[in-house]
């Protein structure tokens, strides 16, 4: 018993030493983000649930934003568009950020300049350009007009459509940035050992890139996401006045209806979500991880 | 003679115009264990990675039982490749690692694990076939790059110093190991590495690279005891290398002057160019007792004990032997075997054949 005990203690304190430093690493932004971020959070909040005249609690805004039919379309419209440019950086970057992890030609930076290219024009600019290229009178519909492969403009743009590919243009360097520092984490020789052992290039992408790069399409993932439910611009330019987003929904509660304990409902709602997603991808990914470690104990 | 395995005709490689790689001529032949000995930079990986497809040559041609290979891809070779850091897959398991080649050869799946069974058996790592590579040690890492190399039954193996990260004891196990399992699959064996010693105990024939190209080629034995060049004299053991000031053909002998004019007598040989060193290695110099015996030796040499150096199995010692000779002199340690001592003036027996002239 005496000897369980001596042999217990030196671990537990050196654990207590491990998870006190990279706290202390966080103070800084810590204080930071409570200055900034805390505060008019909390002010949110508490609007959320005061009564406009009397200032009583109360919880008639969240009653209403459940009933009213409209916020919740919004809620699930936003969450769908997210989603969808998730899913869209995520497939699109992984290409581009393969090549720029792992070429080491002159094209490397040209293809990393344009890449990020994007970045450089404001959203805004970036959004009318492709409001040039969608709309009903827009380049591809004239085109398609004019080769007589349609005869009435294709509904590309005022839709879900026009505004995932708009925010996926927004959105895209960020994916490619992560994905491409997960895939620069793989050992190329990992990859020349497979192709060493009769794996087509393809067959190395699939057995060997994408299951290791796991950890940078989360992220990646979780990225666009989170910009994409919080973007205002693009939805509101491509989308046109019918799509609306609970971004541009509080906008519209603030500035018209001058509704700001409604607003902050809303505005709670996206936090939610967002912070639901965020969590189902970190909790994915350490359960990925402690998975695998588990069965580091040995017998299984 | 066995059908060739591998053929290097004149290949090069340059990068920039910077040659890397000079005009090497290689054939292995089918079942030999081959290794590419060579200081670091000389060129080793960048010749084992034509070989495997990685890198196309500048200039040359390499064959594989005959067929030229520049325009197959690595993953059609049928070449198995070991790393100096293993690059085992780290989120496969031990079993799903050494399965993968089988896997992507389309080897059905009883099969595949018979001989993912006999693979993991002959590194003797049966049981482990569940871990994950980081839950292993660094010498079962190496083990399992070698059954996941082996498995397929490549008709070459080519590693890359693949001992380099383990500590000195596991390496010896391993060299011994290594030559077990070449000779158990009769498998052609390209083992890169700049550790002559390693390079010595496994190899059938040894290749030593120098600047890019190939300085010297031949069995261990053979390399070590007529070397060709200063840098393969001192570069595989240890060695003297003395300069040699100039020769004369005499009735016996080839007597060489070296340091200030001080006589070897070295046994007549053929060389095309002139001969500007010669090199005797430490433990071929008998060192006697002042004034008596040795009358067998052809050289018989005075000489002052400089220093002694106790490395246990043996004794180094500095001997001087005057006219700006100096010379190094491995005695090996018996029970019997008393060390001079430092100020001690010695005798030092060479036979004739133990000095070997270099022309470079
Ligand atoms: N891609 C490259 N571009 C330019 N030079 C290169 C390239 N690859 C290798 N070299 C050069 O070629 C030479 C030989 O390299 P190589 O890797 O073949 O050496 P090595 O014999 O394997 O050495 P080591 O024992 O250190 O592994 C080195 O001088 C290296 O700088
Ligand atoms: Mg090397």
């Amino acid at each position: 018993m005496n000897s369980l005990a001596l042999d217990l203690h030196p671990p537990a304190r050196r654990r207590r030493t491990l998870t006190w430093f990279p706290f202390a690493a966080l103070s800084p932004s810590l204080l930071v983000l409570s200055v900034f971020f805390a505060l008019p959070m909390g002010m949110m909040i508490g609007m959320s649930f005061t009564q406009t005249e009397t200032f009583s609690p109360t919880l008639d805004h969240y009653q209403r934003f459940f009933t009213d039919g409209l916020s919740i379309a919004g809620f699930c419209r936003t969450a769908l568009m997210s989603l969808l440019v998730a899913i869209s950086v995520t497939v699109l970057g992984y290409p581009v950020a393969y090549f720029l992890a792992r070429s080491t030609t002159r094209w490397r930076a040209v293809v990393f300049a344009l890449a990020l290219a994007p970045e450089l024009a404001g959203v805004v600019l970036r959004t009318y350009g492709w409001l040039i290229i969608l709309e009903d009178r827009g380049f591809i519909n004239d085109l398609l007009l004019h080769l007589g492969l349609i005869s009435s403009p294709l509904p590309l743009s005022k839709n879900l459509f026009a505004v995932v590919v708009g925010l996926t243009h927004v959105v895209l360097p960020f994916g490619i940035l992560s994905l491409m520092t997960s895939i620069q984490g793989i050992d190329p020789n990992l990859e020349r050992a497979a192709q060493m052992l009769g794996a087509s290039r393809l067959a190395v992408i699939r057995t060997i890139v994408l299951p290791l790069s796991v950890p940078g399409i989360v992220s990646s993932m979780l990225i666009a996401f989170t910009m994409a439910a919080s973007a205002y611009a693009t939805p509101a330019l491509l989308g046109g006045a019918g799509f609306k987003v609970l971004a541009t929904m509080i906008y519209e509660q603030v500035l018209f209806y001058i509704d700001w304990p409604f607003a902050s409902v809303m505005a709670m709602s996206l936090l939610l979500m967002m912070l639901a997603i965020s969590f189902v991808g970190v909790r994915y990914e350490s359960r990925r991880r402690s998975r695998a470690s588990v069965s580091s104990g040995g017998e299984r | 003679m066995n059908a060739l395995d591998i053929e290097l005709v004149s290949v090069s490689k340059s990068y920039a115009s910077m040659a890397v790689v000079r005009d090497i001529d290689l054939a292995i032949p089918q079942g030999e264990f081959v290794s590419i000995l060579g200081p670091s930079g000389c060129g080793k990986t960048t010749t084992l990675n034509m070989i495997a497809g990685f890198t196309a040559p500048s200039r040359g041609d390499i064959r594989i039982k005959g067929r030229s290979q520049v325009r197959v891809p690595p993953e059609r070779r049928n070449i198995g490749l070991v790393f100096q850091n293993y690059a085992l897959f780290p989120h496969m398991t031990v079993t799903e690692n050494v399965a993968f080649g089988l896997k992507m050869k389309g080897v059905r799946r009883e099969e595949a694990e018979t001989t993912v069974k006999s693979a993991l058996r002959s590194v003797h790592l049966e049981g482990m076939g569940k871990r994950y590579p980081r839950e292993l040690s660094g010498g079962q890492q190496q083990r399992v790059a070698l059954a996941r190399a082996i498995a397929p039954r490549p008709s070459v193996l080519l590693l890359d110093e693949p001992l380099s990260n383990l500590d000195l004891k596991l390496r010896e196990a391993m060299r011994i190991e290594l030559k077990d399992i070449q000779q158990q699959l009769g498998m052609t064996f390209v083992y890169v590495t700049h550790d002559q010693e390693e390079a010595m105990a496994m190899s059938d024939r040894v290749v030593v690279m120098w600047q890019g190209a190939i300085a010297q080629e031949g069995q261990p034995a053979a390399l070590y005891r007529e070397p060709n060049s200063r840098f393969v004299a001192d570069f595989i053991g240890k060695s003297n290398i003395l300069a040699v000031a100039s020769t004369a053909t005499q009735a016996a002998h080839l007597e060489l002057a070296v340091g200030d004019g001080l006589m070897l007598k070295a046994r007549k040989t053929e060389l095309s160019a002139a001969i500007r060193y010669c090199s005797i290695r430490p433990e071929s110099i008998a060192v006697l007792p002042s004034g008596v015996g040795g009358n067998g030796f052809a050289n018989l040499l005075n000489a002052t004990v400089r220093r002694v150096v106790n490395l246990g199995a043996a004794f180094e010692i500095d001997a001087d032997l005057g006219s700006d000779v100096r010379l190094h002199v491995l005695l090996r340690a018996t029970r019997a075997s008393v060390p001079p001592s430092v100020g001690d003036a010695i005798r030092l027996g060479i036979e004739d054949a133990d000095i070997q002239p270099l022309s470079a």
